[in-house]
């Protein structure tokens, strides 16, 4: 159970707790959020995977876990976006079709989160639709460094590419030419689709961001640029121009309902700012593929731990809920951890190899 | 399902998504 002080859950219930946490735990959530953040930072994917899960873990109930997850991923989105602030190549007609589509998703995900919790299976569904994430997305980025595969997929950096070395891929030409209910609408990059596909892809990746808590830009992303045929560095500033308003929509209608928790949400935010510079200095220093791994087993890893933590909740063990809550947070300490171990390590090597030697 | 809702105005909803917004921006320029 949250190690809040008994007027916080009480508070809880207006949707405001203006740091209602103890000090212990808002450095727990100050320290989390660094952890996310070096991840986020470095992977430029990777922070709201874990918060929502380990919230369920640490004993909130479903709408606080899935509404204050959805308010940091607002949060962070603000200072992505204006790190990038001219946010590259935003296509704003989409753009403004997905953010109609994902708001309406977001509520859809949200409404059943609440349905659920009426029914008292929330967090057990929750969970284990997590379980399923993680153990995909893990298996997905683990067999890809197997592979060896260069590059760190999808990332903000590929906001600046040019446009003009952009192909479509080939299944985004088969969706367009075969869906074509009306209206058409011809996006950046001489992209012409069905408008009812946008909304689909939105409507989707929102039900998942409403019900999960999770950004949903590791789908949306690739949905924009294979179902939609959006070109990269216009998928990668409209996705953060989009999250940024539905998001907000979508962090406001949990708080109304008393989800968002401004004790777990400002220390989260707060930590995770500092962290994801961290991350990004690292990029520059450390090779994100020998580190793949590690962020593969990481949620491989998180998969297990929710389905521990769940298991100890459905019979009643505290331990085994315990036991869940510290290999999540745990398996990223040790992923974040690496990547600050590397890059000291790189830049000691570097440091040494440039001081002169006395002859 | 129950109802979708529309975000209707809230003044405390709106602090308290706001605090987030401005605590976002602070971070950013610090």
């Amino acid at each position: 159970m949250p190690a809040s002080s008994p007027a916080a859950v009480t508070v809880l219930d207006s949707g405001l707790s203006l740091f209602g946490s103890s000090p212990e735990l808002i450095a727990l959530f100050v320290g989390f959020g660094l952890v996310v953040g070096i991840l986020f930072g470095f992977f430029g994917m990777g922070g709201s995977f874990l918060v929502t899960p380990a919230l369920l873990m640490m004993g909130y109930p479903a709408p606080v876990a899935v509404g204050s997850g959805m308010a940091f991923v607002f949060g962070t989105a603000v200072i992505a976006s204006l790190k990038h602030h001219d946010l590259g190549q935003v296509d704003y007609k989409l753009g403004g079709i997905m953010i109609a589509g994902t708001t309406v998703g977001i509520e859809v995900g949200r409404v059943s989160v609440y349905y659920l919790e009426s029914l008292g299976l929330a967090g057990g569904v929750i969970s284990v639709a997590y379980v399923l994430l993680l153990g995909g997305i893990g298996l997905m980025v683990t067999r890809e460094a197997l592979k060896g595969d260069g590059g760190r997929g999808i990332d903000h950096e590929d906001a600046d590419r040019d446009l003009s070395d952009y192909e479509i891929p080939a299944i985004a030409k088969r969706i367009q030419k075969t869906v074509r209910i009306p209206p058409m609408v011809t996006l950046r990059g001489d992209v012409r689709v069905s408008a009812w596909v946008i909304t689909a892809v939105a409507f989707a990746t929102g039900v998942l961001s409403g019900f999960l808590g999770v950004g949903g830009g590791f789908i949306r992303m690739p949905a924009m640029i294979y179902a939609i045929g959006v070109p990269v560095p216009v998928a990668v500033g409209t996705d953060l121009f989009e999250i940024v308003f539905s998001g907000g929509i979508g962090s406001y209608l949990y708080g109304q309902g008393g989800g968002v928790d401004l004790g777990i949400v400002a220390p989260l935010l707060f930590g995770s700012a500092l962290g994801a510079r961290i991350g990004s200095a690292a990029t520059a220093i450390v090779d994100a593929d020998g580190i793949k791994g590690y962020f593969g087993g990481m949620l491989l890893a998180g998969a297990v731990a929710v389905g521990i933590g769940e298991v100890g909740s459905y019979v009643g063990s505290d331990l085994l809920e315990t036991a869940g809550l510290v290999l999540v947070i745990g398996s990223a300490v040790v992923v974040a951890g690496a990547i600050v171990y590397t890059t000291v390590t790189s830049l000691r090597a570097t440091r040494h190899r440039q001081i002169p030697t006395a002859d | 399902m129950a109802g979708l809702e529309i975000p209707t105005w809230d003044p405390e909803t709106a602090i308290l998504i706001g605090s987030i917004l401005i605590e976002a921006v602070v971070l950013y320029v610090g």
